[in-house]
């Protein structure tokens, strides 16, 4: 890959950070895991 | 003298990915570089990697072969990212083997070229799954915390009218790629 003809290095210092927090996923075990599987007490999804 | 940043926002791109099989993005170009959630991806120069004694590697070309942080002048390392969905579409070469695009933030070192740019530090800011094949994936990608669509590959893979568009544009500007 290239970008063409290139421009001098800039520094780019961001005041608000670009990494969100991470979402909680389920693994697809857990995804598709039965409802009678559920422990007792757990809500359902 | 200070060393105040050129900027405070990071830089927007436009890149391609694949995705590995355990749901993480993965950078085309090697399937052991994984983007991972919460995590910034830092540019890493294959200098680090490579034999010091393989003499070889003296004849790559695009490749500074002393030690150098990423991205480097000298050398062709970095995140890569194109200036606009129209760019990454423009070069065939950019998209084989693509299987989600989207945009991407940049910041730290970075050198913008005509088409994009090399960086340092990278993040997705949104992430467009390939509608069909890539729907399985959706789910999962949602990990990095930033919007996951589906588009059709005709609407983002390498479009000959653009590529067309970009040659006349060199042409009439006299400059090369």
């Amino acid at each position: 890959m290239r970008i063409g003809k290139e421009a001098p290095a800039i520094v780019v210092e961001p005041v608000v950070e670009p990494v969100p927090e991470p979402q909680e996923q389920p693994s697809p075990a857990e995804r598709e895991r039965p409802a009678e599987e559920r422990p007792a007490g757990t809500p359902a999804p | 003298m200070t060393n105040a940043p050129d900027a405070v926002e990071p830089i927007v791109g436009w890149r391609y990915w694949r995705v590995a099989d355990d749901g993480r993005l993965a950078s085309l170009g090697g399937a052991r570089d994984r983007w991972l959630p919460g995590q910034p991806f830092r540019a890493r120069c294959r200098h680090a990697r490579i034999d010091p004694f393989d003499e070889r590697w003296r004849l790559v070309d695009g490749f500074a072969w002393s030690p150098h942080g990423a991205p480097d002048e000298r050398c062709s390392c970095g995140v890569y990212a194109a200036r606009s969905l129209a760019a990454l579409r423009s070069r065939y070469l950019f998209g084989l083997r693509f299987m989600a695009v989207g945009e991407v933030s940049l910041w730290g070192k970075v050198i913008p070229g005509r088409l994009g740019y090399r960086a340092e530090l990278g993040y997705p800011r949104s992430i467009y799954v390939i509608r069909g094949p890539g729907e399985r994936h959706r789910a999962g990608l949602g990990a990095y915390g930033v919007p996951v669509e589906a588009m059709a590959r005709a609407e983002v893979a390498f479009s000959p009218r653009l590529a067309l568009a970009d040659l006349v544009r060199r042409v009439e500007l006299g400059v090369g790629a």
